[in-house]
Formats: structure tokens, C-alpha cells, sequence
């Protein structure tokens, strides 16, 4: 490496203001006419870089594209349905929680499939041929239980709107089933972990029983099931529109507020109420955001109360949403459904280790994969907890079948090549298209060995694309070499 | 970050739609440049552009004023450029070729020759940047169109501002041999004095 060599990443540092040291550089640069040349291009490369004219309609297209994320939820929200579906003047809140548009079986197995990871991993459990490594978190979990006790895999189609999900399908169901709301006893006990309250709980306040009826619809087969909240004081029909302040009092009884996250503390000012909970101002939107944001992971209940300005301008005039109930429970409202393929649950970092993944068949891709129920909430919060680039899967929104590819890449801090060899076999049996995608093979004499090196990004692809089927051994080496090495066993 | 920016912050996490989209003015053009620089592509770059927005918009009542806004902001945009390119190259393993890059419309007021030298410049430059690695290009896009600082860049990319370093010089020195490749260097292509030219 020559002197210049040694003073690129300084040379770089300094176009960028970056370098607190600059005084060797800089008596380098003085007396090195090919590094001021160097760094006269660095600085024409960064004004390349940043000569960027936006097309005239971003704007536009960024506006539309927000306004129909939001619009939809909004209008959903505050779906204000038929007068006649609670009282002639009555506003409906609807929201839907919980999704139970696909059932699936539990555990099952892979059957005659060819082309599985749990087909090989079953195999390799049988044949002692060595598995892969699973993480300690599965150690208890079923897929490993699956080795020996399997059963026959159940079909699982892919959500869409010709399932009759997403939103005109639950808008039906809550249109059918509005004048005929069933008792909130009438919701599944394997629905919702915490049950909403009835009318006559201990848990509402004298004042939400006095003024507000309660009506819950019952689950409908195949979508979800709906809380339908309604009140008769025809002045307050339109309260709480999309258009409205959407002011709300939320009320909490079961925690101190200092128990919720900080996000909620730092968001919301509680006071203490006279039947011993807490109250804090808030908006619809701000509330079900935070909701969103901790969907399923926060335990104890929350309590809505509405209260909307009045054409006049007034704003103490309460009412809607009775003693409405959020509930915050562990996986209590999954609503979308995390695919895997090419690999085992096992091999999920150790946060997903809570997750319940069904083997199950499947009408497209590879046919056989694993299935987990879960909300986008709760996927993107376990994804925010370590490296989403570990994470691997297709995850299927229930509203609009969005699909989700994250790519499985090597831990932070490794190169993206590796190093893949192959003993015992020819290179013959390799598929064409990883001899396409890895030309540079090198053949090892002495250890009879296939070698070759091979970006991270394709070697996982491989390996998801044919499902376990590869062998051999890959090598991470550390960026800068001065670490370890470490080894991931594909399957034989 | 200043009083009318939180405000503005908060009005718009408040669901006020007029404050949104005045911070959706104020960082539509470098969330464009990242993402257009990251992609390659107009087309691409308009829908990542969109799917950022969507993100801040969702995430603006989360956000915990300990960081700038626009760090936050381009945080979310390079990320979502990031998950885009996992996404592409889990689909092809293709480089992008030089007919699908799209050049963007010149400045109107250059002649003819920088215009055209210009986007001869931009072609290779995107050609070039095409063969970094995301995780390459992601801090010098960031840092050429930004401004942002090392450790800013860091904290958005969630690694070491050494890495960054690193990785922005790594970066600098690749398109640089790429470009002299094409021989396309810079200074030497840009014949008209406003451009530079060789330092020599």
C-alpha cells in the first residue's frame, strides 16, 4: 500500500469536514499533487451525486400517496353506519380487532413433500445426519416436536380480496349484523384475551353506565370481529366524524400510566379520576397510533371516552365511545399472517421465539412453508427489537395481501463474502443456475474440495430457494479480518 | 431543531394535514436525491419517495424530538431504499442496465454541450453507483446530498460513524476508478471551466 493509499479514508474524511486531524494529511496534500487531484475529484463526485432535479409531479405523487395510507384507516374508524343500526340517531364506532378470516389447523406436517426444509429437517432427524443449529429459544417449541409427530398438512390459501376479506368484506358483516348486536358474552373465549366489558361491569363508571348503551356484535366467520359502540343523543351524531377535533379522554384503571411505555408518558398527562384511575386528554388518532405502535405487547386494558366540540365551539359536552375498551394483550388480535420458507422457525432469531408457527400447505409458492399469526404491529416491533436483515418471510396483511421480503444477510459487522465449499461432490450436481450465479469455482487437491466465493445476498438465495437442499460449509469472514470466522451449515 | 419546526412537528402528528405537508415540502427534494441515487431510477425513486412520507406521517406522533427532524426523516428514507434493494436483489441478480436508468432532465439554462456532457455524466454516474453495495452507497448519497455528519449518518444507519468513514471512502474511491473506467473522471469530462477540469 503506497503513502496515498494510506491517506484515502483521511483524504475522504476531510472533502467532508470530517477529519479533526488534519495536519498530516494536509502536509501530505501539499507536497502530493496526485492527491489534490484525487480530492478536486472526490468534491466534483459529491456535486454529481447531489445534482438531483426532482420531477415536477413529487410533490403531487407523495400527497396522493398519504392521503389514500390515511384515508381509508380514518374513514374505518370512524365508520358511522346505518341510524338504524342502534338508535336512530346513534353514531357507530367500529373497529375492527382480531382477524379470523383463514383458520388454521394446528401443527401439522410435511407429508410427502420433496422440497421443505421441514421435509429435510425431518429427514435429517431420522437419517442422523446432523441438523442445524437452532437457536436456544425453540429448545420447548413445536417445530422441534414435529421431527417425530406429524401430522398432515393443511391447506392455506393466501389472503385476498376474493376471500372475502379487507374492508368491503367486514363493512358487510357489521352492516348485517348491526340491528341484531349479540352480548359481549357471546365473543369467542379464544377471541379476545381480555374480554371487553358488558354494560353492567363493576369496571365503567356510574356516569358511562347512565348515559351510554353497549353493543358488541357478534364474531362473524371469516373476517373479524367488531365492537360496535353506540348513543343516543342525536346532538352528537356527527361528533365525531373524520372532520371532528376527535378530543378524547382516555381513561385507564387497571395500571398507573407510569407503567406504559415511555412513549405514552411522555405523550399523554394523566390525572387521577374520582373511581381511582386516570384520565389524559388525547385525539382518536394519536391514541390509536400508540395503540398500533404496541399492538398485542402491552398487558391491561385501555378506556376510551369521547367527548367533541360542539358546533358552538363547546367542548364539555361528553359522549360516545362508552367505556369503550382497547385491549392490550399479548398476541390477543392477530391480524395478518407471517410466511416462511427455506427454513425453520428455529433458525429465527431468539424474540421470535414466543411465535406459534403452523407447517402447513400452501396453493402457491413452493407449497409447503411455515405459518405464524401475527399483527403488522407485533412483526414490526419484533423486527425493531434486533437486525431485521436476519428476518426472512413473506407477511400477509389481512386488509391488502401486502407482501413483506426482508432478506437474510450475515450479522452486522461481517463482509458480504463469503467463502463456500463443498466437500464429496462434483460440480455437476449443482443446479445451472448456482453455477450461472458462481462461475469461479476452485478445486482443492488435497482436501478433494470445491471452493468459492460468493456475496451473502446470493447465497441466502440460494439456500431459500432450494430449500435446506445445498450443503457444504459457508465462511463469514470479519470485516478487516482481524475477528473471527464463523460457519453456517447448510443443509446436506 | 427550532421552535416553528416542532410545532410544525406537532400540528402534524396532530393530524394536521397542511403542517404534514409542509414538512413533506421541506424534505421532498433530498429524500428524493437519496432515493434516487440509491435506486437508479426515476420511477422508483417517486414510490420510494411516497412510501417514506407514508412512514414519517404514521411514525410523526412516535417521534421523540432527541434527534433532528431531518436526520429522523432521512433515517426512514435510506431505510426504506435499503429494504427496497434487499427486495430487488432477492428478485434478480441483475445489475441495472444501462437502459433502464433513466436520466433526469438537465438544467434548462446549460448549452447544449454541458447538457449534454451532463448527462453523460449522470448515465455513468448511476451506472456506476449501481455497482456499489446499498450499504456503500446509502452514507455517501447521504453525505454528498445531505450534508449530514458522520455520526449523523451513523445513528441513521445504525453503525459506527468508523464504518461510515469507511465506508464513504471505500465508496468515494470505487465510483472514482469506475468512472475513470469509463473515462469519465470528473474533472475530465467536464470540459467547460464552471465544471473544472484537471488539477494537475
Amino acid at each position: 500500500m503506497s503513502l496515498c493509499d494510506q491517506y484515502l479514508p483521511d483524504l475522504s474524511a476531510w472533502i467532508d469536514g470530517e477529519l479533526k486531524d488534519s495536519q498530516a494529511l494536509e502536509a501530505h496534500l501539499a507536497t502530493c499533487a496526485s492527491c489534490r487531484a484525487r480530492a478536486e475529484e472526490y468534491r466534483k463526485l459529491n456535486a454529481m451525486i447531489a445534482a438531483v432535479e426532482p420531477p415536477a409531479a413529487l410533490h403531487r405523487h407523495i400527497m396522493q400517496g398519504v392521503d389514500n395510507a390515511h384515508s381509508p384507516k380514518a374513514k374505518r374508524r370512524f365508520a358511522f353506519g346505518s341510524a338504524t343500526a342502534v338508535a336512530a340517531a346513534a353514531a357507530v364506532l367500529v373497529l375492527a380487532i382480531g382477524s379470523g378470516w383463514i383458520p388454521l389447523a394446528h401443527r401439522s406436517d410435511p407429508g410427502d413433500a420433496k422440497s421443505n426444509t421441514a421435509m429435510n429437517y425431518y429427514s435429517m432427524q431420522n437419517s442422523g445426519v446432523e441438523a442445524p443449529a437452532l437457536s436456544p429459544a425453540d429448545a420447548n417449541s413445536e417445530y422441534r416436536e414435529i421431527t417425530t409427530d406429524v401430522d398432515e398438512p393443511t391447506l392455506w390459501s393466501a389472503p385476498n380480496a376474493a376471500n372475502g376479506v379487507g374492508e368491503n368484506a367486514s363493512d358487510a358483516a357489521i352492516e348485517a349484523d348491526m340491528d341484531a348486536p349479540a352480548a359481549v358474552e357471546a365473543l369467542p373465549e379464544d377471541g379476545i384475551a381480555d374480554q371487553p366489558y358488558g354494560a353492567s361491569s363493576e369496571k365503567l363508571t356510574e356516569d358511562a353506565v347512565a348515559n351510554f348503551s353497549i353493543a358488541y356484535n357478534s364474531p362473524t366467520p371469516d373476517v373479524s370481529y367488531e365492537i360496535v359502540a353506540g348513543y343516543s343523543d342525536d346532538a352528537q351524531t356527527n361528533a365525531l366524524d373524520e372532520d371532528s377535533s376527535q378530543i378524547l379522554l382516555w381513561y385507564i384503571y387497571d395500571y398507573q400510566p407510569d407503567s406504559l411505555p415511555a412513549e405514552f408518558v411522555q405523550r399523554f398527562s394523566f390525572t387521577p379520576t374520582e373511581g381511582g384511575g386516570f384520565c389524559a386528554d388525547t385525539d382518536f388518532d394519536t391514541l390509536t397510533t400508540a395503540y398500533g405502535e404496541y399492538y398485542g405487547l402491552l398487558g391491561g386494558d385501555l378506556y376510551g371516552k369521547a367527548r367533541a366540540e360542539a358546533e358552538e365551539g363547546e367542548t364539555d359536552q361528553i359522549i360516545l365511545m362508552p367505556r369503550y375498551a382497547l385491549t392490550l394483550s399479548p398476541g390477543a388480535e392477530p391480524a395478518s399472517y407471517w410466511l416462511i420458507e427455506g427454513y425453520t422457525p428455529g433458525e429465527l432469531p431468539e424474540s421470535f421465539a414466543g411465535l406459534e408457527f403452523t407447517y402447513t400447505s400452501t396453493d402457491f409458492g413452493s407449497g409447503y412453508l411455515w405459518v405464524a399469526q401475527i399483527s403488522i404491529e407485533h412483526f414490526h416491533l419484533m423486527l425493531a427489537a434486533h437486525d431485521d436483515s436476519q428476518v426472512d418471510g413473506l407477511l400477509y396483511d389481512s386488509e391488502d395481501a401486502q407482501t413483506c421480503y426482508i432478506i437474510l444477510l450475515p450479522p452486522d459487522g461481517w463482509t458480504e463474502q463469503l467463502v463456500w465449499t463443498l466437500y464429496g461432490v462434483s460440480l455437476s450436481d449443482l443446479p445451472d443456475e448456482i453455477l450461472a450465479n458462481c462461475p469461479n469455482w476452485e478445486f482443492h487437491e488435497d482436501e478433494a474440495r470445491w471452493s468459492t466465493t460468493i456475496n451473502a445476498n446470493m447465497v441466502f438465495w440460494l439456500y431459500l430457494q432450494y430449500g435446506g437442499q445445498l450443503g457444504g460449509e459457508l465462511v463469514f469472514s470479519s470485516e478487516g479480518g482481524e475477528s473471527g470466522t464463523g460457519v453456517l451449515n447448510l443443509y446436506p | 431543531m427550532t421552535e416553528q419546526e416542532r410545532q410544525l412537528v406537532e400540528q402534524a402528528a396532530a393530524g394536521d394535514n397542511d403542517a404534514f405537508e409542509r414538512l413533506v415540502t421541506q424534505y421532498e427534494k433530498m429524500v428524493y436525491s437519496i432515493a434516487f441515487r440509491m435506486a437508479g431510477n426515476e420511477e422508483d425513486a417517486l414510490d420510494l419517495s411516497q412510501e417514506t412520507f407514508i412512514k414519517v406521517w404514521k411514525s410523526l406522533p412516535f417521534f421523540k424530538f432527541e434527534a433532528s427532524l431531518s436526520t429522523w426523516v432521512y433515517r426512514i428514507a435510506v431505510n426504506v431504499c435499503l429494504d427496497f434493494l434487499r427486495q430487488q436483489k432477492r428478485r434478480r441478480f441483475t445489475t441495472i442496465s444501462e437502459d433502464e436508468i433513466r436520466l433526469e432532465l438537465p438544467d434548462q439554462s446549460q448549452d447544449l454541450e454541458s447538457t449534454v456532457l451532463d448527462r453523460v455524466e449522470q448515465k455513468e454516474l448511476i451506472a456506476a453507483l449501481a455497482t456499489l453495495e446499498p450499504e456503500f452507497r446509502a452514507p455517501l448519497a447521504m453525505s454528498a446530498i445531505t450534508g449530514m455528519s458522520y455520526r449523523e449518518i451513523a445513528e441513521a444507519l445504525d453503525i459506527q460513524p468508523g464504518t461510515v468513514k469507511s465506508r464513504v471512502s471505500r465508496a468515494r474511491e470505487r465510483l472514482r476508478k469506475k468512472l475513470s473506467e469509463h473515462g469519465n473522471r470528473p474533472p475530465i469530462c467536464a470540459s467547460n471551466k464552471t465544471k473544472g477540469g484537471e488539477d494537475a
